[in-house]
């Protein structure tokens, strides 16, 4: 069974799911990878030669008209995976007239396309890897960690951190140091990579965090695209990464659990002062953490990786075709 | 030549650079693309780290540069 997927073109993590995507080929499973920028002719000819099963696209915040238009051109089911709903909603409205199969990371994007009157959209996270993000017994030096980009949720919530404890705090992501304001006693404590790092560096700071915070990104936030303000309410990808490194993780309450709803309702924090409270009642609770960590990753793991999202869509593709 | 003209003048296309302008930012890593001596416009490329994560082109007056990391 030939599949085609066209490569995400983005960098970053993009560039590790496309990797992943590929290694998911199996007896059963060939992906054929296509780059986004293929001359739209040659492309045309591989559809009508190959003739693959399906295309998969990951959608962010461009639309590929070229690569759209073709596959439409050529009646060969399309499977738009929108990866970042919904904070580009104003693209995948744009998108989704070409989509066979919607699928997407949010379950509130779901229920909106079915509302505009697109049946077949599918809540579908994105996936992890479990050969990178894994438990490693390393020396939990690290009181505080955050890895990501310093939205203004999370930047409100490590200055309330910073002002009122003297926990030990490492930020890893891109202009930290432009938002923060550290006292000079304080300095020493907090740290900051401005680099990007791959993800199984990210697994070596993940190993070393006593509490990890995931605050979500907003769907508010002034860079999205999302004039309909659809509400996130789905976990992103870093959820999956945290629990498989063995990772503990502080989540804002506007997010849903995943698999595990008693044992996920305990990480989740109201507001910023709840948030203080939670990392101070779990911060030296090592046993109480591991075993609720491991509760969960047992449902996790092996159930999201990108192999595993890939036998889920066949078997949607299946159901729907047979229905 | 000016001094900015001399932390300049040596970068190769392509080399990754931290940038700290007089303002006190910093631009980078990013790739050095190019530098036009008539406009004073430095080019650098830079990866945005909000996902998704894409390339950002970054035009500099380039008598604003502070100092250039190498890495």
């Amino acid at each position: 069974m030939k599949i085609f997927y066209i490569n995400s073109s983005y960098m970053g993590i993009y560039s590790h799911f496309d990797l992943w995507i590929k290694e998911t080929n199996s007896d059963q499973i060939e992906i054929i990878d296509i780059p986004i920028s293929i001359n739209q002719q040659m492309f045309k000819n591989m559809l009508e030669t190959i003739r693959p099963v399906l295309v998969l696209i990951m959608i962010g915040n461009k639309k590929p008209n070229h690569i759209l238009k073709v596959v439409k051109e050529t009646h060969i089911p399309l499977v738009v995976w929108f990866t970042e709903d919904p904070f580009y909603t104003d693209v995948s409205l744009e998108v989704l007239p070409y989509a066979d199969y919607i699928l997407s990371i949010d379950k509130s994007s779901c229920e909106f396309y079915t509302k505009l009157g697109y049946k077949n959209s599918h809540y579908f996270p994105l996936a992890s890897n479990e050969h990178i993000f894994k438990p490693l017994n390393l020396e939990k030096e690290i009181d505080l960690l955050l890895i990501g980009y310093p939205y203004p949720n999370r930047i409100k919530l490590i200055q309330s951190i910073i002002n009122s404890t003297n926990y030990s705090i490492l930020l890893i992501g891109k202009s930290w140091n432009k938002y923060l304001k550290i006292p000079n006693q304080k300095k020493k404590n907090i740290q900051m990579i401005s680099n990007w790092i791959p993800p199984n560096e990210v697994n070596l700071f993940y190993n070393k965090a006593k509490i990890i915070l995931n605050p979500h990104r907003q769907s508010t936030f002034i860079f999205n695209k999302n004039s309909k303000n659809v509400k996130n309410r789905s976990i992103n990808n870093r959820f999956f990464d945290i629990v498989l490194s063995g990772g503990f993780q502080l989540i804002n309450e506007e997010i849903d659990s995943f698999v595990d709803e008693e044992n996920e309702r305990l990480t989740r924090y109201v507001d910023d002062l709840h948030c203080i409270q939670l990392i101070q009642k779990y911060i030296n609770e090592f046993s109480y953490k591991e075993e609720l960590v491991k509760e969960l990753r047992t449902k996790i793991i092996g159930k999201n990786t990108f192999s595993y999202r890939l036998n889920t869509l066949l078997k949607i593709l299946e159901y729907c075709s047979g229905s | 030549m000016s001094s900015y003209q001399h932390l300049i003048e040596n970068l190769i296309a392509g080399q990754v650079i931290v940038i700290t302008t007089d303002s006190g930012d910093t631009i980078g890593p990013a790739q050095f693309v190019t530098y036009n001596n008539q406009t004073g416009i430095i080019i650098l490329k830079e990866f945005s780290s909000l996902s998704p994560s894409d390339e950002v082109v970054v035009t500099l007056i380039a008598s604003k540069i502070e100092s250039i990391r190498y890495q």
